[in-house]
């Protein structure tokens, strides 16, 4: 029986509301660190130590559920040829991951000390792949996937839907879910700041008896300065926005504990500034607004202890935190394993300890250097944690996404300048690599965030695209005549 | 004038120009199997993690040379150096391991007992790597990419190192014997294997640079890592010299 007109006509209407109701639920639940239930008992209460317990987070699930819609409807639609897919660096960071798992020699130790103890093929199986060094490899590695291939392909195909025979652009409804998500975080981090007492505020970010203001800062560090691009280039046009934008710069210099994030906004602020050629607007910006909140940093608030630890460089119990002797002891990775010390070889740097393995291995790298219990959580830094949980190949490969979709930010803003969007990307892409030297980013809570911001760039360069696909052609056509034996650059 | 001269003087100038990247592949491919060769040697002493690394690598890349893999590697300058770069980090990292025992050092006035050994290896891809960079100046070999990226990661990584062995040394005794605190090798290794790395990287992308030398690079790639794993995996093991003794 062949479908009405009307019914035909409704589907797809409700495929792209339904669409576009998940685009912005997974946007607003991106920005947050709520945790559904956790997988494993709580070792630390009962027995007094400490085991992984994976914690299932609201964030993660919206993706997987968002994700399984998509491809279901793309599958419905058969336009999987016309999807944007990630690009080569997205797939070649997951690469890397593998070979660093099969390249570890500490993953390959505890699964061969279970081995003999292991009965039949479950046993060995669970031997293999469940040992603890293992499963925070797997997890690690899903987590990525999820970020840098799931996240951007929805994001890019539901923020520049090609699927169907017109496109549809959702890109204002993702910059308003987004700006509104990010209010939410502020309020609540006001609230909890003016009403909780001792505890430094965190926004959306914690649940389960964990709390990161540091990843709340971090969060604030790189989502602003998009928002601070938007106001900047249009000023008047927007008075509402504006208002609301510089009411979220203020809460949000007012609830942050990390001084190196407040530092990594204005850095982005002045970036957007720079590249929009609006300095005197971030002037006003800075002067009406930043500038009292900074006066304030160091008030008499609950606030105060943490802000001062993070600035300062010793700590309670050391002459130098934790925090900063653990940039020096990364460079063990390069040292000789103990097994391999005869010979003088590291088998590390290249491919690291396997990834997720940071932190059980870090400890041997100190040395003689004094190694307290406690550094404050999500202190780390991102660049030192890959190149030892991923070595160097991993490092170079995540700069090599980050420097792709940064080029296509660029790009997008040189070739539309009056576009706020390429600019605001890069200020945002360089607020987060500043940020990430204090505060490793690629977390739950902020991952998927990230992600959001490298699909915008591709967004942003897919605004012009009659002048990218002649770039396109001409560069086909200058390859041909070179006889294709031209570098292909980033 | 100028302008009449140059549709003229632009074709030799191409041709120079590929006849120079052409050269710099060569040697880099050269150098790179080198390398190999080196990692061959018994004395590299590969755990299981190195094997079967060398196993994986060699089953993906030999998928890289189904039709649809093959033509997007051949295209692509960026892919076939990560590839290149992928594999030849493993095998580097086994060949600076051959040796020699003693031989070309350097030495740090932090480290004044302890000579920093460079390897047959670091020798043979630090050599090829200036060399294929010395043409690869006045040609148009970009370092965009993969290439780019790693060399800025090493850059972040020793700069980092350089600043918190500077920063510390203010607050901890320095040395290596058990009553300091800061030990400086941790560094001079790091520092070592950065330039090492580096050469490696700048060597798979001279590779990847020229067309013909990147298609025969990554045919080659799969026989190679294939045979090097068979070698470790079935051939006669390192033995120790005092053994040998021992047994005579």
């Amino acid at each position: 029986m062949k479908p009405s007109a009307q019914e035909s006509k409704s589907t797809p209407q409700f495929g792209r509301t339904f669409d576009t109701v998940v685009l912005t639920i997974l946007i607003v639940a991106m920005c947050s660190q709520l945790n559904l239930r956790a997988i494993g008992r709580d070792t630390f209460v009962t027995e007094k130590f400490v085991t992984k317990q994976l914690f299932v987070a609201l964030s993660d699930v919206v993706l997987l559920l968002g994700f399984a819609w998509f491809c279901v409807r793309t599958t419905i639609l058969r336009v999987w040829n016309k999807i944007w897919i990630p690009p080569l660096p997205c797939w070649a960071l997951v690469f890397a991951m593998l070979l660093s798992v099969i390249h570890s020699t500490s993953i390959w130790d505890a699964a061969m000390n279970e081995l003999p103890r292991a009965q039949g093929i479950k046993g060995t199986i669970k031997a293999i792949f469940l040992g603890k060094e293992s499963k925070e490899a797997i997890a690690e590695i899903l987590q990525y996937i999820a970020y840098f291939l799931a996240a951007t392909t929805l994001f890019v195909n539901l923020i520049h839907d090609r699927r169907e025979s017109e496109t549809i652009e959702r890109r204002k409804l993702a910059f308003h879910a987004f700006a509104g998500a990010v209010a939410l975080n502020i309020v609540i981090a006001l609230i909890q700041r003016f009403g909780f007492g001792s505890q430094s505020p965190y926004g959306l970010f914690g649940s389960s008896g964990i709390y990161s203001p540091n990843i709340y800062s971090a969060f604030l560090a790189f989502s602003l300065p998009l928002l601070l691009a938007q106001v900047l280039s249009r000023w008047r046009d927007v008075m509402p926005a504006l208002i609301v934008t510089c009411l979220c710069f203020a809460g949000a210099l007012l609830t942050m504990t990390s001084a190196w994030a407040a530092i990594s906004l204005l850095l982005g602020l002045f970036v957007a500034a720079a590249l929009q050629r609006r300095m005197a607007r971030a002037a006003i910006l800075f002067g009406v607004v930043a500038l009292p909140m900074l006066l304030l940093w160091r008030a008499p608030s609950p606030l105060q202890i943490n802000r001062a630890q993070s600035w300062q460089i010793p700590s309670d119990q050391q002459k130098v935190k934790k925090q900063l002797v653990e940039w020096y002891a990364a460079l063990g990775v390069a040292s000789p394993s103990p097994i391999a010390y005869k010979t003088g070889v590291s088998r590390t740097f290249a491919t690291g300890v396997g990834p997720g393995n940071y932190q059980s291995n870090i400890g041997t790298f100190y040395q003689r250097l004094p190694n307290e219990k406690k550094m404050p959580p999500d202190s780390n830094n991102l660049y030192l944690v890959q190149a030892v949980s991923l070595g160097i190949l991993g490092l170079g490969t995540l700069l090599w996404m980050f420097g792709h979709f940064g080029a296509m930010a660029w790009n997008a803003f040189k070739e539309n300048r009056n576009d706020y969007l390429g600019a605001g990307v890069w200020a945002s892409l360089c607020a987060l690599a500043l940020v990430n030297i204090f505060h490793a980013t690629i977390v739950r809570g902020s991952g998927i965030v990230l992600a959001f911001l490298l699909s915008l760039a591709v967004v942003a360069a897919g605004i012009v695209p009659k002048v990218v696909e002649i770039k396109e052609n001409q560069n086909e056509e200058d390859e041909k005549r070179d006889g294709a034996d031209l570098p292909a650059g980033a | 004038m100028i302008s009449s001269a140059s549709p003229v003087s632009r074709p030799t100038a191409r041709a120079e120009t590929t006849h120079r990247t052409n050269l710099a592949s060569i040697i880099s491919l050269a150098a790179l199997l080198g390398i190999a060769l080196l990692a061959f040697n018994s004395v590299t002493q590969p755990s299981l993690a190195d094997r079967a690394t060398l196993l994986c690598l060699a089953v993906s890349s030999a998928l890289c040379l189904l039709p649809p893999l093959r033509r997007f590697f051949e295209r692509r300058a960026d892919a076939t150096a990560f590839a290149l770069m992928a594999a030849f980090f493993i095998i580097y990292t086994l060949a600076r391991n051959a040796g020699p025992d003693v031989g070309w050092s350097w030495q740090s006035r932090f480290l004044p007992d302890q000579p920093m050994g460079i390897s047959w290896a670091a020798r043979l891809v630090v050599g090829a790597a200036i060399l294929s960079l010395g043409l690869s100046l006045v040609t148009r070999l970009r370092f965009a990419g993969i290439t780019r990226a790693i060399l800025v990661a090493l850059g972040i990584f020793g700069a980092t190192g350089i600043v918190m062995f500077n920063f510390l040394g203010h607050y901890f005794s320095v040395g290596v014997t058990g009553n300091t605190q800061l030990n400086p090798e941790l560094l001079f290794n790091a520092l070592q294997q950065i330039i090492e790395f580096g050469a490696v990287a700048i060597l798979c992308q001279a590779v990847a640079a020229d067309a013909p030398t990147r298609r025969l690079a990554m045919r080659a790639l799969p026989v190679l890592l294939l045979l090097l794993w068979a070698r470790h995996q079935f051939g006669p093991g390192y033995v120790e010299p005092q053994e040998v003794d021992d047994e005579a």
